[in-house]
């Protein structure tokens, strides 16, 4: 147990507040994906297939940095 | 021996050859591509702010006879606020990096942060176009019709009849304004939701004109 706490430093600590922030910054880009959903779903203005892209671009950028952060921090 | 006046033939003439120089609405909609471009304040651009009979443009509440007069939307101007900002926040980690925050930390967290904040910069971003691009007013031949999103999953679809509406009025002012020529339009009504409020949208004198016609065509 004292071994276990020792190990854990404040990069640690760091570490694991970066990983939920970005996870719940997961939850926020899916969000976002269903916005945009619902926004083309409503209307149809012309720019559906932009809009969409743009929105799982934004996904995949979020998994990107949320794997990043696990492997290397 | 031949009549020596002979009274001149009538010519009939229809209610939608009569020239309508004040009404901003043809007498009869145009059905046809070639009508709809001889129509001025009419626009092809997906961009546009202020397009009287669009193209290819739906929306969801729509009935199949309804035919949309005018779409508005904010005046592209007010895009300038988040795209400012954007370019602004892209400069945040090369300045973190000159203050030498990032030689405190170790080099993954510097990356992940960097990539962090362009993200959020990003979404930013996203978000102030999609507000912008989303958020639109239409005129119907029956309706007015308002469509906001608000708060990321929330939305309101808001709509009077043209024969509900009361009052219409518009404001301008400021220098921008007055230069770009957008304003505020506000539409009284006897519906459910009392009063529509078209913000920022261009032409706005416009905009009033073809809901005053509309309105007494009803």
């Amino acid at each position: 147990m004292e071994t276990l706490i020792t190990n854990i430093n404040m990069w640690m600590i760091a570490k694991i507040f970066a990983l939920i922030l970005l996870g719940m910054y997961l939850v926020f880009a899916l969000v976002v994906v269903r916005q945009v959903k619902m926004m083309t779903d409503t209307l149809q203005l012309g720019f559906e297939s932009l809009a969409k892209t743009l929105s799982w671009l934004h996904l995949g950028f979020a998994i990107l940095v949320f794997l990043t952060a696990l492997v290397i921090l | 021996m031949p009549d020596i006046f002979i009274s001149p033939e009538e010519t009939k003439i229809e209610p939608q050859d009569i020239p309508q120089e004040s009404s901003d609405v043809p007498a009869t909609p145009p059905k046809t591509e070639t009508q709809r471009m001889g129509v001025p304040g009419h626009s092809h651009s997906r961009w546009s702010s202020f397009s009287l009979y669009p193209d290819d443009i739906d929306f969801e509440t729509k009935a199949s006879k309804e035919q949309i007069i005018l779409m508005l939307r904010q005046h592209p101007v007010v895009n300038l606020k988040w795209i400012v900002t954007s370019i602004l926040m892209l400069s945040g980690p090369t300045l973190l990096n000159l203050f030498g925050i990032f030689a405190l930390l170790p080099a993954g967290f510097s990356l992940v942060i960097t990539l962090s904040w362009y993200l959020v910069t990003s979404t930013y971003a996203i978000e102030g176009f999609l507000d912008w691009y989303f958020n639109v007013y239409f005129i119907t031949d029956q309706r007015i019709v308002d469509v906001d999103f608000y708060n990321l999953i929330n939305k309101r679809v808001s709509n009077a009849e043209i024969e509900k509406i009361e009052d219409v009025s518009y404001t301008t002012g400021g220098v921008i304004r007055t230069l770009l020529n957008y304003g505020d339009v506000f539409i009284q009504t006897a519906a459910e939701v009392s009063e529509f409020d078209f913000f920022a949208v261009p032409n706005p004198e416009r905009a009033v004109k073809i809901l005053d016609d509309l309105r007494s065509k009803v």
